[in-house]
């Protein structure tokens, strides 16, 4: 464990050196002159970021890629042993199989397919709604920003409560009003995963919301009064004027809700458990790990997962950063 | 008929000031007073012929802005009503009014390219055709300008600003002038009725400024539509305008040619506004007769105007009491003499051809400007004796401030 921390820190610092070495380089080129001593001062002042990322990122990245490879039993470490690319065929065996992990998957992507435009329309709908000044205003931005400081744990039960398949509980006697009949809509296979897209969606947009308002403030006046008057209608100025001015923050709004999306877990096993109907890609993952006690096919998962986010997100950039993302 | 009229306009804002604190609300219930709303424009009345180029000009706050978007339709009109080509314009959509903008702050649309920022008014808008169809019934058809047809428009009034090389470019990579013409060019190229302008020109720097203004004359003489144009600069409004409308504090002061708001002033407040150096304003009581006028200045020295020479006197100073009036002369028409209103030279500036001498009172602070042309040495403290042209000068009631001098001359 020491000496292979210690090797990752040599492996890290020679990269370092060796991007220090670039930079000094391409200044040579240039005709700038490095001093020694301040690049000992710049050093030194990065050395404490440098220390915790060492700590907080770096090794835990590496050791769970590392691990990715390995068989390792959670409660015997001192039994890990190298089994080349063995969990990751198991894991593509796994989906071809239509295994778990192939309904992870499946749900992961119905959730995430759903949730991410309709958190975003909640959000940026909402947005446009508290942007209008008027007296108290503030008041609907609080309401609809409560449910980001609450605790996922505390609104799961909440949720799961109003949701729950007895005759009296909140959403059924509703139901009761119009006569249908008591829903089980959390336990229903058809139905679970879209109930949780809802909360997830509730509970996550008021963030965005934020995020968009200010957004909103910062499309100047004048362009909304200059659109009036060149004969745009509310809606055109909202495609023409309020769209683009968003933009910026939309890219980034897509991409950290997506990203959000992906790692849904909290919701599925609070308000269901490890079901066919709720098994999501981190629950497997978690599953797999703590429950079926092995961390090294759980951080195959983990990497695969890591990979393909992140090919998504460099797409999306693409797509929506457009020729102009400079602004 | 008049292209644009404006009848008893009012624009009167909710007050911003909140009321009293709850605190005062609740413990100190006596000082409580209703916040009062803010009147922004007072009884504005106007009427444009078509192809004017009117200026509203006055100090900043004075309700300019508000009255030119009360224009636009970006402000309801409170009281009052607002006419153009005779059509009541006051509940009409600005979109439905067929004016065109220039902010201040050009307003450009930041993600469209210069060609497309000039082109957005045009894709926005339908035409109407007149088609007949196979009966041979003459049928109106609303429709979409076709791309050749904007492509069109957009060359012309890109060649008229000289923008064409900007086409390409984003707001982002222009400069200041550069978004200026566009902005211009987003305005012209539909040919609207009226053009609005709000201080087109105060972000541009003072070289640029002078260089579109005249720019903006000469498209004036070209287009010969009306413009409306606002700014705080008088220099601005008298070079420019073929109307001047000088206000404060939301009430119009004088409405005239750039040349008799000049020579004609109203009250002491636009003598004071327009033009430079400012007017010299003289404290003096004057007792006037049938043919002279004795003003008493502030340093007790008399001085005698002959009324032939001056415009004409309202009758009812003429009564041979003493009146308390501000005599207002420019410094151009003052001039050195041997003798005069005797007064001690301050600093003097030589601005090239002319030099500006500030002189004043004996005793008091107050410094008037002397302008006069030759460049001979000065020595501050010397006195100087100031004659006044008599049929430049300006009278006005000590009180209202109102001229008391009709435009005509004596010439009886
Ligand atoms: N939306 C508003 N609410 C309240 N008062 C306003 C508003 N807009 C302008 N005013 C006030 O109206 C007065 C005239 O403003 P404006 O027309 O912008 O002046 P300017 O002549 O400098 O263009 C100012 O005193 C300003 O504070
Ligand atoms: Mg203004």
């Amino acid at each position: 464990m020491v000496e292979s921390s210690l090797i990752i820190l040599a492996v890290f610092l020679a990269i370092y050196a060796f991007v220090v070495f670039l930079d000094v380089r391409k200044a040579k080129k240039r005709g700038v002159k490095y001093h020694f001593r301040q690049a000992v001062t710049a050093f030194l002042f990065l050395l404490p970021a440098c220390v915790l990322a060492y700590f907080f990122i770096l090794l835990p990245i590496v050791y769970s890629l590392g691990y990715g490879f390995t068989k390792f039993p959670l409660l015997r470490p001192d039994r890990i042993e190298f089994i080349g690319f063995r969990n990751f065929t198991d894991a593509f065996e796994e989906i071809a199989s239509d295994g778990w992990l192939a309904k992870a998957i499946k749900n992961t992507a119905f959730f995430v397919v759903l949730v991410v435009p309709l958190q975003i329309i909640l959000a940026l709908a909402l947005a446009l709604f508290c942007n209008f000044k008027a007296k108290g205003n503030v008041i609907f931005k609080v309401c609809f920003f409560t449910p980001v400081v609450i605790s996922l744990a505390v609104t799961a039960y909440l949720w799961k409560e109003l949701l729950s398949p007895a005759e009296s509980s909140f959403i059924n006697s509703i139901l009761g009003v119009f006569g249908i009949p008591p829903q089980d809509f959390l336990n229903n296979p058809d139905t679970t995963m879209t109930a949780i897209v809802l909360i997830s969606a509730w509970q996550g947009c008021g963030y965005q919301m934020l995020i968009f308002l200010s957004g909103l403030s910062g499309i100047k006046k004048e362009l909304y009064e200059a659109a009036r008057l060149d004969g745009c209608n509310a809606w055109q100025r909202f495609l023409r004027v309020t769209l683009p001015g968003l933009r910026p923050v939309l890219l980034y709004i897509v991409i950290t809700v997506f990203i959000g999306a992906c790692r849904i877990m909290i919701q599925p096993m609070l308000m269901v458990g490890y079901q066919e109907n709720s098994v999501t890609l981190s629950y497997y993952m978690w599953y797999q790990g703590f429950r079926g006690r092995n961390v090294g096919y759980s951080a195959a998962i983990a990497l695969l997962m890591t990979i393909f986010i992140g090919a998504i997100t460099l797409i999306q950039r693409k797509l929506l950063g457009g020729k102009d993302n400079d602004r | 008929m008049p292209k644009l009229s404006l009848r008893h306009v009012y624009k009167v804002y909710p007050s911003r000031d909140k009321g009293p604190s709850l605190f005062k609300r609740l413990f100190k219930r006596k000082e409580i007073k209703a916040p009062e709303d803010f009147v922004a424009v007072k009884d504005f009345n106007l009427e444009v012929d078509d192809g004017e180029f009117v200026v509203f000009v006055g100090p900043s706050g004075c309700g300019k802005s508000t009255t030119l978007r009360m224009i636009a339709g970006l402000e309801d009109i409170s009281a009052g009503e607002l006419y153009l080509d005779d059509v009541l314009l006051n509940n009409v959509d600005p979109m439905n009014r067929d004016m065109a903008m220039v902010f201040q702050n050009y307003a450009l649309y930041p993600h469209l390219t210069a060609y497309d920022n000039i082109a957005f008014a045009l894709k926005m808008r339908k035409i109407e055709d007149e088609v007949t169809d196979k009966d041979g019934n003459k049928k109106i058809v609303k429709r979409h300008l076709t791309k050749h047809e904007i492509d069109e428009k957009v060359r012309w009034a890109a060649e008229i600003l000289g923008i064409t090389e900007l086409f390409k470019r984003k707001p982002s990579e222009m400069s200041g002038g550069q978004m200026q013409r566009v902005a211009l060019g987003r305005a012209i190229v539909r040919g609207p009725k009226l053009f609005l302008l709000d201080e087109p020109l105060s972000n541009l720097d003072a070289k640029l400024r002078t260089s579109m203004r005249s720019e903006i004359v000469k498209l004036h003489q070209k287009l010969k539509t009306t413009f409306i144009y606002v700014t705080h600069d008088q220099v601005e409004a008298m070079t420019m305008g073929t109307i001047i409308v000088v206000m404060k504090d939301g009430v119009i002061q004088q409405t005239d040619k750039p040349t008799d708001v000049f020579d004609y002033p109203n009250n002491v407040f636009v003598a004071g506004f327009i033009g430079t150096p400012q007017m010299n304003f003289f404290n003096i009581v004057a007792k006037a007769d049938k043919t002279h006028l004795v003003a008493k200045f502030d340093n007790g020295e008399e001085l005698k105007f002959d009324l032939k020479k001056m415009r004409k006197v309202e009758e009812k100073y003429l009564d041979g009491q003493e009146h308390k009036l501000t005599l207002g002369v420019r410094a151009e028409h003052l001039s050195l003499a041997e003798k005069g209103l005797s007064t001690k030279l301050s600093i003097y500036e030589i601005l090239g051809s002319v030099v500006h001498l500030f002189v004043h009172l004996d005793g008091f602070d107050k410094d008037y400007i002397v302008s006069v042309d030759d460049r001979k040495n000065f020595i501050s403290g010397q006195p100087i004796h100031l004659k006044f042209d008599e049929s430049k000068i300006h009278l006005f009631d000590g009180e209202t401030g109102n001229s008391i001098l009709s435009r005509e001359n004596n010439n009886d």
